[in-house]
């Protein structure tokens, strides 16, 4: 492995390493625009040109590999005026509206600007005037006078999505990013370019206006939306207290994982968001009627007895891969306790969707394979299939859309509902209880790959929802018998 | 006076833009002598033959063959620099459209010495005629056996095919001129890796422009020494000299390449114009410094005079300069020139290029201000050396050494605040075309 | 449309390249769409057309379109005027040339004449500085040329349109 001198360090680093990434291994962030490690290198911003010793120009860190010997100055005075020289090219066209650019916050070029530049303008010529807030697609809005024409886009859409929508047309200081003739920037994975876009050149239509992002909390967890369990940060602001319909929730973007998700998240599940605020069961309630958590906790358990009482091989649990594997642990060995062995996590009636040869799985569930390994049996079709003739008196169901629910609540002597969200099956249930989401609390996902991937609490559950093994405990204090200690 | 020609020879003989005429003429002896000799024989011959690179930056040719990668079995390839585009410049159209075979020979003899089997000429697309030239000729070298399968007979195989551009000063870099082949914007590549190792197609390649190409079948004819012999140290051979601007013979000229800069515009090409004396004079295209005349022309017309000169000799294109023209309005034209043809990959080329032509449209215009000049001076140190390629370059060369050498009469024009004609020192009203913002 | 004879063309065109570098041919080809097209100018659906033929994207082939200047998405002139004005044509004249086309056809750079014969581009360098002021209209090129021989040349194109 090569050994080399950055700033006066030594270090080794594997064969191919560019200058950016082995640079920051000794703690010197080399700025940069145009290089992305998920892309191929462009090198035409020039942002990340570094001093070598025995070269006579400057190089760009991004496309130089290291070698035995070499030594490197990423501060020099050559450098600082480089990287002012390029700072100053790229400011004199820009339109510097950070007031209404939602980049603000995070801008490479308010970064950059403030680390390496801070020189006032020297221009007095007109700016290059072109289109601003351009709708090019669901998600995105194009201002034009904010690019840097980095290419990060266009690589994206030609290399990861490789729908080919984006382009750089025209020459020289006029030329712009734009959509193909006929074409919208429409594919499954089109956010992404906004992650990318290291300005506010493309911004998202969905956030759009909604807050700036240093009133934003991060939290690392990963995408609940389908079995790829995506890393993400999960953006929330608390502040105001959040009471009912207050906004919690503002914006997901993915986290880098080299062997998940590499550094992107499909639409689907970067807008999926909207669900921790949208429409949540909040309350528990009968029959739809709205009641404490603490009745409704009362009724489960009495109806739960009941049933167990006449005989648990009449009473069924139907789980969800939407829990948590700690949420699913908890309510297996509830049922154990209780008696119930009829427990599966319906792996035939979960929610499917769209999938892809890239992230998007069919199954739209965060942890069947966490049910699935805990040796939870998949199919719900037997168990629904006695419900419906009447052979079982008692059924619990945890965030599965029975299609038949009023008529199963008709047949049952006890039907209940845990739930996450609002739905016909939570109005028809007996009693239903509200469920937090994996965003308010703390557990494990494992994904399609068998990777264990921990989800953080990010905000207090809704309401009075609470988390499936809290609510777990809960009926196992009013249901089982207190073990004496000692 | 008149010295041996032989790049130009066939020029007056319309025969010989045929394939018989060409060989009636002497062509293509110097293919069949080359096919007897060793590939690594040629290509020293052609650096004992002082060939330097005729497309602007002078290579030792012989040394560039030298760079493509030893027994290597995948393809390679020969692309010929045809996109004359450098202001000043029009060597290789004549070139290709009086002599085609000339170039064809050379090409030949080339991918033989350096185990090239393809070779692509791309000609500037608005070269319509030299392009059908290229094109009549290289049908005729298939059906003569020159090219194809066994060239001249021998077990050489050679394919070689004309290939137009559309409009773009930058397809004359070499790299930008590969991506134009590929199919793409005329976009420079990074380097390294350098063309010789992964060019067109991502293979092997070696870019060389027509005039070099042209010189390689006279090489082989006559023999390095005797080329080497016409021209001066390490600058073998004739070379062609454009002349243009304010002269009284402009034209193309076939000198020895040990010609002087005074004795090329005063004993060939007849000196100023009645009543005029010449002010500068640019040697090399526009991208190379300006010279004072008559202080600084007295000076070898090779590319290592010129360089110690502080100049080039580039792809030389000899702009001249009289003392009616503003070297201000002059300067507008070329930065204006650079900024339509800069490509816009990369920061510095693409902002700065347009920044100095605004600047100095202003300027131009009677809106300047003496701090101008230097600000000039200092955005071109953050243009030079950080680009992907030297379009860059060849802006700030023009720009610096037009103010610097000229400085007094820019402050002039600057103190006067007002827009004068290109010639003859005259108040002009500013073009509504040009008001307002640029 | 592509028509047959057309098609014929791109094929030998194609066959220059090597086969897994088809869009190498793209220029070749858009010359051949606009030189053929009423109006000598690439519209949307004709760059669709060549990228579907060749096998790219058509962002590809925009890209294409939209750098070089030989290439236009705008109807062209049935003369269009290619008048050099970089710097060895400016020191020998072309700003009359310039004056001579807007006084006696109305038109600037980038602009087509009501009647369709004649548009205007001031362009770059056309490698023919020794002959300087110069002008290239299709495949002719016309040199040392003045107001009053500029206004003649006029004339006698617009007799032949």
């Amino acid at each position: 492995m090569p050994k080399l001198t950055i700033n006066g360090k030594e270090l080794e680093v594997p064969a191919g390493t560019n200058l950016i990434q082995a640079a920051k291994q000794v703690g010197s962030e080399v700025p940069h625009f145009c290089y992305h490690p998920g892309l191929s290198v462009a090198g035409n911003c020039r942002m990340c040109l570094v001093e070598i010793e025995k070269a006579p120009k400057l190089q760009i860190a991004c496309n130089t590999a290291v070698t035995e010997g070499m030594v490197v100055f990423t501060e020099s005075e050559k450098v600082k005026k480089a990287r002012q020289g390029v700072m100053e090219f790229l400011l004199l066209n820009h339109p510097i509206d950070c007031p209404i650019c939602d980049c603000a916050g995070e801008c490479y070029l308010q970064d950059y600007y403030m680390a390496h530049d801070k020189a006032p303008s020297r221009t007095e010529e007109p700016k290059n005037k072109k289109a601003k807030a351009e709708d090019i697609g669901p998600h995105v809005m194009l201002d034009k006078e904010r690019c840097v024409l980095c290419s990060r886009c266009v690589r994206f859409t030609d290399e990861i999505s490789k729908t080919h929508e984006l382009g750089i047309f025209g020459r020289g200081s006029t030329e712009e990013i734009d959509l193909a003739p006929g074409m919208r920037l429409e594919n499954d994975y089109s956010g992404n370019v906004v992650d990318l876009c290291p300005v506010g050149a493309l911004t998202d239509k969905d956030f759009r206006f909604k807050s700036r992002p240093w009133f934003l909390r991060e939290t690392n967890t990963v995408c609940g939306g389908c079995a790829m369990g995506c890393n993400i940060v999960l953006n929330t602001n608390l502040n105001p207290y959040n009471k009912v319909g207050q906004k919690r929730a503002y914006r997901i973007y993915p986290r880098e994982n080299a062997e998940v998700n590499q550094f992107w998240i499909c639409d689907e599940g970067r807008y999926s968001y909207h669900a921790i605020d949208e429409n949540r069961k909040e309350g528990a309630s009968l029959s739809g009627t709205p009641v404490t958590l603490d009745f409704g906790l009362a009724r489960f358990s009495e109806g739960l007895k009941k049933a167990i009482a006449a005989g648990a091989d009449q009473v069924a649990f139907l789980l969800s891969p939407q829990m948590t594997t700690e949420e699913l642990t908890a309510w297996k060995e509830l049922a154990a306790a209780l008696g119930v062995t009829q427990v599966a996590y319906g792996d035939d009636i979960k929610r499917t969707g769209k999938a892809d040869a890239f992230l998007m799985k069919a199954d739209k569930n965060p942890n069947t394979a966490g049910a699935a390994a805990l040796g939870i049996a998949p199919a719900a079709a037997p168990l629904l299939a006695k419900a419906a003739d009447g052979s079982l008196k008692a059924l619990v169901v945890v965030d599965h859309e029975l299609a038949n629910a009023a008529e199963l609540a008709g047949k049952l002597e006890f039907f209940a509902f845990v739930a996450t969200h609002n739905t016909p099956t939570d109005k028809a249930a007996h009693v239903s209880l509200p469920r937090a989401m994996y965003v308010e609390q703390d557990g494990h996902f494992t994904n399609v790959q068998g990777k264990v991937q921990e989800v953080k609490k990010a905000m207090e559950p809704i309401g009075e929802a609470k988390g499936g093994v809290e609510l777990a405990a809960q009926l196992s204090m009013r249901l089982l018998p207190v073990k004496a200690t000692a | 006076m008149s010295s041996p020609i032989f790049l130009t020879k066939n020029f007056k003989n319309p025969e010989a833009q045929t394939y018989d005429g060409y060989v009636k003429a002497g062509g293509y002896a110097a293919l069949k002598k080359a096919l007897t000799m060793k590939p690594e024989e040629i290509i020293e011959e052609v650096k004992k033959g002082n060939l330097r690179g005729r497309g602007g930056a002078g290579f030792p040719a012989g040394v560039k063959w030298g760079f493509l990668p030893k027994n290597y079995t995948g393809p390679k390839y020969l692309c010929v620099n045809a996109d004359e585009g450098e202001p000043g410049t029009f060597k290789d159209g004549p070139l290709m459209e009086f002599d085609p075979h000339q170039m064809l020979e050379g090409i030949a003899i080339t991918c033989y010495a350096t185990d090239i089997h393809s070779a692509y000429v791309y000609i500037r697309g608005e070269f319509h005629k030299a392009f059908r030239a290229v094109e009549l000729a290289i049908e005729e070298c298939y059906a003569k056996g020159i090219f194809g399968p066994n060239v001249m007979g021998s077990n050489f195989s050679l394919e070689c095919r004309p290939h137009p551009g559309a409009g773009a000063y930058i397809c004359g870099e070499e790299t930008g001129l590969i991506s134009s082949l590929e199919g793409k914007k005329g976009f420079p590549k990074l380097k390294p890796p350098f063309p010789a190792i992964k060019g067109l197609f991502d293979c092997p390649t070696l870019v060389n422009n027509v005039e070099t190409l042209a010189c390689v079948p006279h090489i082989i004819n006559m023999g390095a020494e005797a080329w080497a012999a016409l021209g001066c140290e390490k600058n073998g051979g004739t070379k062609l000299y454009c002349v243009s601007g304010q002269i009284s013979k402009p034209g193309l000229y076939e000198l020895p390449h040990s010609v002087t800069l005074k004795e090329l515009l005063y004993d060939h090409c007849g000196g100023p114009l009645s009543g005029r004396t010449i002010k500068a004079v640019i040697p090399g295209g526009s991208s190379a410094k300006i010279l004072k005349a008559p202080d600084e022309i007295d000076v070898r017309m090779d590319f290592d005079s010129l360089g110690k000169a502080g100049t080039m000799l580039g792809s030389a294109a000899v702009i001249v300069i009289d003392d009616s023209t503003s070297m201000v309005r002059a300067l507008d034209n070329l930065l204006r020139f650079y900024a339509h043809e800069s490509c816009g990959q990369c920061t510095p080329c693409r902002e700065g290029t347009k920044w100095i032509s605004k600047i100095i449209r202003r300027v131009a215009n009677g809106q300047g201000e003496i701090e101008d000049l230097d600000k000039i001076l200092g955005i071109l140190t953050n243009m030079v050396g950080n680009t992907i390629c030297v379009l860059a370059d060849a802006a700030a060369f023009p720009a610096e050494s037009f103010i610097k050498k000229f400085r007094p009469e820019f402050e002039e024009y600057i103190k006067r605040g007002k827009r004068m004609s290109m010639t003859g020192w005259r108040e002009e009203a500013v073009p509504k075309a040009m008001a307002g913002a640029h | 449309m592509i028509t047959a004879e057309l098609k014929k063309k791109f094929d030998v065109l194609l066959g220059y390249y090597p086969a897994d570098q088809r869009q190498a041919a793209v220029i070749p080809l858009l010359h051949l769409m606009q030189d053929t097209a009423s109006g000598n100018y690439l519209t949307a659906e004709s760059q669709q057309l060549v990228a579907d033929y060749i096998g790219m994207p058509v962002s590809k082939v925009h890209e294409v379109v939209s750098f070089y200047t030989m290439l236009s998405e705008k109807p062209r002139g049935k003369n269009h005027m290619l008048v050099c004005h970089t710097l060895p044509c400016d020191l020998t004249g072309c700003s009359s040339v310039v004056s001579a086309i807007a006084d006696k056809l109305h038109i600037h750079d980038g602009e087509v004449t009501k009647d369709g014969k004649f548009s205007m581009e001031e362009a770059e360098c056309l490698a023919r500085c020794g002959e300087g002021p110069v002008m290239q209209i299709g495949e002719t090129v016309y040199t040392h040329l003045t107001a009053e021989k500029t206004a003649a040349l006029i004339d006698e194109l617009a007799r032949k349109s």
